[in-house]
């Protein structure tokens, strides 16, 4: 039964660490999940990939602090792409 | 990864002509086209596609439930003969991730193993024994990690997070009137804890399907799923295709009862055929299957019943903690339906529900026949029975005297729409003649618990009677967008009138192939009718379940008939003129005031065509007191069990199961009584038998060998009394079927049990061990080969070549 | 892999004798299982069921029967259920009617699970499994044949080609524990047999230890109860706490184990239960078998 509950807006973040930060490339990306993990929208989509889902306003707080986390990490970059769940079409849209 | 040498870019496979069948109308009992040759062989499953230059795929999964992966490597598989392709996480092109409710599943495991089974590397080889040995020869470096197996230690504070926002995946609240205060004014308190354990599916068609690449960058998948829509949205997510270049085509279904509407080998087939650009077929095995698919929630289940002296209920309490695996799949529905089901088919002025879905490393939970109302019903049931031997009342009557009728409400807020015969049912059942009971000793073996075993010959046999009763929703819930689409046309072929109907929608054993034929039959006046293949070249026809596809599926088809019936009698009366009366189609002919005016033929030249999404009246999410019109459609079902027990060796006979359920309108008769009793045997399944045994997150019994459903002899006939009171709302008055009987008959068959030893057995399913009054205990170790099922054979084991 | 299929005796004997590794199949309901489900890859298959003496059973001296290895279960309850009555009742409680069809009490004895249906009645009635190899015949009594869980005292050069047993000379019993009604491996099972002119009482208590597991205190017990009233001549009813005591005593004998299939004392309370009453009706007819007479 999918989608009960869709979320209204879900951001995917991917982090790109980098080489030469204090912190290895591993223990960035970690640290962009824990952060990610404390907003209580987080779930894991990839390697270096996550995902936020809730509501509008509670993602777009929760992206910045994922964002500011990464970056404070050392990461090189973060990826984002903010997605409104209701236009997706998912789930059956068309023949 | 590895490349083949390019083959000839394969044909997709021929579409087989739709049978034209002559069925029945509505309400005739139609015997369903696929009956004979199912029975002689013939039918071709998902599992028995083949295609030319066809791979054979494989899939390595993890034998810890819990653990982190370092490395795999892949080099050994990728350089032995006849392997086309080994592929990872890093393969997957698009999503990594799948999941109905929440994506959080992973195509191929990353970096951690979240169960026992999961995914880790899929290997296409040109032999199935070759893919198997490839995978052998991926080496996979884990470091196994402590398994978080118990949901309720799973939902405290200080326990290892599954995902990364904690393990407790819902929560759901219901809040109705006021429990504290109405707790002063009970007379009589009841209270008990309940337990359900892991039920499967157990469809005997394997997880299967074939996937065929188009050469152009696309791919064709055929195989056996409850919702092909759903289905080829995923696929095309982690492929990074367009849904477009993903087409669906339904193979044949060997059964689903809700462990098909997850993914399973689907993009891993699909993957596997634009690597190798050749098509790949991919078939689980029976125990591979066990982790393919995911299983009925486990459930464990406070509860407190008050109640007037004279047995009307004051207040329900209760508290679900649902164990849903590793990993989302539809638990969230789960979990909400568990919670509207909580207090049973009752006036519950005061309620206070609260339903856990907790993550932990068992295997996933997901759907199965019954979705979360299964659990609820035994433990609503056990506890009427409770009180009303607290109150020294008849177990019937106490259900009369509480069953909710229409224009009350569900402790969840709802209305209750009519019709609502919860004590026309119960009083039904209770009056069918009771079974003969014939002299315990000297009977027939076959006759008595333990059946030709040899177990008694009547020493220790008591006989005991238990009844519950039950509602369902109906169609999915929630303010979900829960449509169906059907395309209908109209045409001469060989000279005769000819409809085909095309939907989407999943046959998995269920009859809705002949039932969209009746309805067509019906609609249209024309004998014959040919249902076409279900694919995704139509639009979606939403999922096999919830007992959804007669209402929905149904309706789309009723309403495609219609449009085109009316665009026939444009066509006629532009023929005739605006004058030509009440027109209708008898036997191929157009018909006003009963003489025929045209035939079909002539107004046929042209076919008619027309697609139609139909829609039932909307839902909506229930409200921070888990209040609102959450659910559709409620159908209800009582059943009474007749058991025998051999209270010394705690075997048992279930001598007969008697229902009654009322169904709006019964489309297909045999259809009917075919859904009725498979639904009650899979219900006598997790009274007596059917339970995933696990250990430490691993399973035991991954087998028909030690997973017991019942056999012929362990299934009694089952009486059935069918009420029609037609639903407003639906197509022809009907009500969705498939779970019902699932539902009530398992609380009833442990009603009896106790009524036969005296014992509480407030867990299902109910063991020899508990009904002789031996503690449960869990197995020691996982069994060694040779201590389980096809294990048996140890001795050949230590012979394995190296 | 390689597939051998001799015709008959001597053929398989060289067959085996050459390619040790080879994994005898006759009607393959344990092996093919193995095959199937890849849990062993044997090098070679030896095909037995072209051996047409392997399918035969005939009298030998006297009343001893000589049964072939490949003598299927339903062979045994069409053809055997006079002459051995408590074999004939533990094949009708394998699996189903195809597997009935398939499967041999030599398989049994070649997979040596305690779980075999068909070993407690060769247990009870001290039956002797025949031994075939190129280097001669040997004959083991069954209870000194099965070693342990899988393991029998069978060399790799041999093959089982028959077991013997008496014809039953007195009532005979077999009850098996499984959950379902049909089509199960056995919880626990127990077989007895009376052997009134030797005034011998055998049982065997299946699936609930390493082997097949005779209760010895047990027979002794009870054959001291017969011989004490002198109930093998007087056939009167075996008193209830005698009875009782010889089910406690045959529960004691068990040796059972937790696992999937149930709880080892939930198997020795059942051992017990199944004991005392087989014994009551293998009594009450062998009481019934001189009002007849």
């Amino acid at each position: 039964m999918p989608g009960y509950e869709r979320a209204e807006v879900s951001a995917e973040l991917t982090v790109v660490p980098s080489e030469h930060a204090g912190k290895p490339p591993r223990e960035q990306i970690e640290t962009a999940k824990t952060a990610a993990g404390e907003t209580g929208l987080a779930r894991e989509a990839g390697p270096e990939t996550l995902v936020l889902a809730g509501s509008r306003r509670e993602v777009l707080e929760a992206t910045v602090e994922v964002i500011e986390a990464s970056l404070d990490a050392g990461a090189r970059a973060v990826e984002l792409k903010v997605e409104a769940e209701g236009e997706s079409g998912r789930f059956g849209g068309g023949g | 990864m590895m490349r083949a040498e390019t083959v000839p870019a394969t044909p997709t496979r021929e579409r087989p002509e739709a049978p034209v069948t002559r069925p029945g109308r509505i309400g005739e009992s139609t015997t369903r086209a696929d009956g004979v040759p199912k029975v002689t062989g013939e039918f071709e499953y998902s599992s028995d596609l083949s295609m030319d230059g066809m791979l054979w795929g494989a899939t390595l999964r993890s034998p810890h439930p819990h653990a982190n992966i370092w490395s795999v490597d892949t080099s050994e598989a990728e350089a032995m003969p006849g392997v086309f392709a080994v592929l990872t996480h890093e393969d997957v092109p698009g999503r990594k991730v799948y999941g109905m409710e929440i994506p959080d599943q992973p195509v191929l495991a990353w970096e951690r193993i979240r169960y026992g089974g999961e995914p880790v590397a899929v290997v296409a080889a040109d032999h199935p024994e070759t893919a198997r040995l490839a995978l052998e020869k991926i080496s996979v470096e884990y470091e196994v990690l402590d398994p978080l197996t118990d949901a309720q230690e799973a939902m405290k504070e200080d326990a290892p997070k599954l995902h990364l926002s904690g393990n407790v995946l819902r929560h759901v609240r219901i809040d109705h009137g006021n429990v504290a205060k109405a707790s002063a004014e009970a007379d009589v308190v009841v209270t008990g804890e309940y337990e359900v354990g892991m039920q499967d599916q157990a469809f005997l068609g394997p997880e299967s399907g074939l996937a065929v690449p188009d050469g152009e960058g696309g791919v064709d998948l055929y195989i056996s799923t409850q919702w092909l829509h759903v289905d080829r949205d995923q696929v095309a997510e982690s492929l990074g295709l367009p849904p477009e270049m993903v087409r669906l085509t339904l193979s044949g279904v060997g059964g689903a009862f809700g462990g098909r509407e997850d993914l399973s080998m689907q993009v891993h087939a699909c993957l596997l055929a634009l690597h190798t650009e050749r098509p790949v077929k991919m078939v689980y095995n029976r125990e591979e299957s066990f982790y393919g698919h995911v299983h009925r929630h486990p459930a464990k289940m406070s509860y407190e019943h008050g109640a007037t002296k004279s047995g009307e209920l004051v207040y329900v309490k209760a508290r679900f903690v649902l164990d849903g695996g590793a990993y989302a799949s539809s638990s969230m529905a789960v979990c909400l339906n568990a919670a509207t089901f909580a207090c049973g088919p009752y006036k519950v002025p005061n309620a206070e529900v609260e339903s856990y879905l907790a993550y932990t490393n068992n295997p996933p939970c997901g759907a199965m026949r019954g979705f979360g109302a299964v659990q609820a019903c035994f433990g609503h049931e056990s506890q009427m029975d409770k009180l009303a031997e607290a109150l020294g009342m008849d177990p019937v009557e106490l259900r009369v005297k509480n069953a909710i009728e229409p224009g009350d409400r569900f402790p969840f807020g709802q209305e209750v729409p009519p019709p609502a015969p919860v004590v026309e049912i119960l009083e039904r059942v209770k009056a069918m003649p009771m079974p003969e009971e014939k002299e315990v000793m000297g009977r027939d073996l076959r006759e008595l618990p333990g059946g030709v075993s040899n177990t008694t010959h009547g020493e220790g046999v008591r006989r005991g009677v238990g009844y519950a009763v039950s509602f369902k929703n109906i169609g999915f819930s929630a303010g979900f967008d829960d449509y169906s689409t059907a395309r209908v046309i109209l045409s001469i072929e060989d000279g005769e009138p000819l409809v085909r109907v095309h939907t989407a929608a999943a046959e998995v054993g269920q009859g809705l192939v002949t039932l969209q034929a009746q309805i067509a039959r019906t609609e249209l006046g024309v004998e014959r009718v040919a249902v076409l293949q279900a694919d995704t070249r139509v639009g979606s026809a939403g999922s096999t379940s919830a007992s959804r596809q007669s209402y929905v599926t149904g309706g789309a088809v009723k309403k495609a008939c219609e449009a085109v019936r009316e665009r026939l009698f444009e066509r006629v009366r532009e023929e005739l003129g605006e004058d030509s009366g009440d027109l209708s189609v008898e036997n191929g002919d157009v018909v006003s005031g009963g003489e025929v005016v045209l035939p079909l033929s002539e107004v046929l030249d042209e076919e008619i065509e027309e697609t139609v999404e139909y829609r039932h009246k909307p839902t909506y999410p229930p409200d921070e007191n888990g209040q609102g019109d959450v659910h559709v459609q409620f159908a209800f079902s009582a059943h009474r069990a007749v058991v025998e027990v051999d209270v010394e060796l705690g075997l048992v006979r279930v001598v007969e199961l008697a229902t009654a359920q009322d169904v709006g309108k019964a489309m297909n008769p045999q259809a009917l009584e075919g859904q009725i009793e498979g639904g009650v045997a899979q219900g006598l399944g997790l009274a007596l038998l059917e339970e995933i045994q696990i250990k430490d997150g691993r399973i035991q019994n991954a087998s028909f060998t030690d997973y017991l459903l019942p056999t012929t002899l362990d299934m009694p006939s089952v009486k059935m009394d069918i009420l029609e009171l037609a639903d407003p709302e639906a197509p022809y008055g009907l009500k969705g079927v498939g779970e019902p009987p699932t539902i009530s008959s398992t609380p009833a068959i442990v009603a009896a049990l106790r009524d036969a030893t005296g014992r509480e057995l407030p867990r299902v399913p109910v063991k020899p061990e508990q009904i002789v009054g031996i503690a449960k205990k869990p197995p020691d170790a996982p069994p060694q080969p040779g201590s389980a099922g096809y294990a048996e054979l140890g001795r050949l084991d230590e012979r394995r070549e190296q | 892999m390689e597939f051998l299929q001799p015709l008959d005796r001597k053929e398989a004997l060289e067959a085996k004798a050459a390619h040790p590794e080879a994994v005898p199949i006759f009607g393959g309901t344990d092996v093919m299982v193995e095959l199937n489900f890849a849990r062993t890859r044997p090098r070679a298959m030896l095909d037995l069921t072209r051996i047409p003496e392997i399918r035969e059973w005939g009298e030998e001296d006297g009343r001893l029967l000589r049964v072939g290895a490949g003598v299927t279960y339903a062979q045994i309850i069409a053809e055997l259920g006079n002459k051995l009555p408590g074999l004939a009742m533990a094949s009708r409680t394998v699996g189903s009617p195809q597997i009935r069809n398939r499967g041999t009490v030599g398989g049994n004895l070649g997979t040596a699970s305690p779980a075999g249906d068909g070993l407690p009645p060769l247990y009870a009635s001290d039956a002797e499994v025949e031994i075939d190899s190129t280097e001669g015949v040997r004959r083991v009594p069954v209870s000194e044949f099965i070693l342990g869980p899988k393991r029998s005292v069978l060399k790799e050069n041999e093959l089982i080609s028959a077991f013997y047993l008496p014809e039953a000379e007195g009532p005979q019993q077999y009850s098996k524990i499984g959950p379902r009604n049909a089509m199960v491996i056995a919880v626990c099972s127990f077989g007895l047999a009376l052997h009134p002119e030797r005034e011998k009482v055998g049982t065997c208590i299946g699936s609930a230890g390493p082997t097949p597991i005779r209760a010895g205190d047990a027979e002794d017990f009870i054959e001291g109860v017969l011989e004490e009233g002198g109930l093998w001549e007087s056939r009167v009813a075996i008193d209830e706490a005698a009875l009782r005591r010889f089910g406690e005593m045959v529960a004691a004998a068990a040796r059972p184990i937790d696992d999937v299939r149930g709880t080892g004392e939930y198997r020795r309370h059942s051992v017990g239960v199944l004991a005392k009453r087989t014994l009551m009706w293998a009594w009450d007819e062998y009481r019934e078998a001189t009002d007849a007479a």
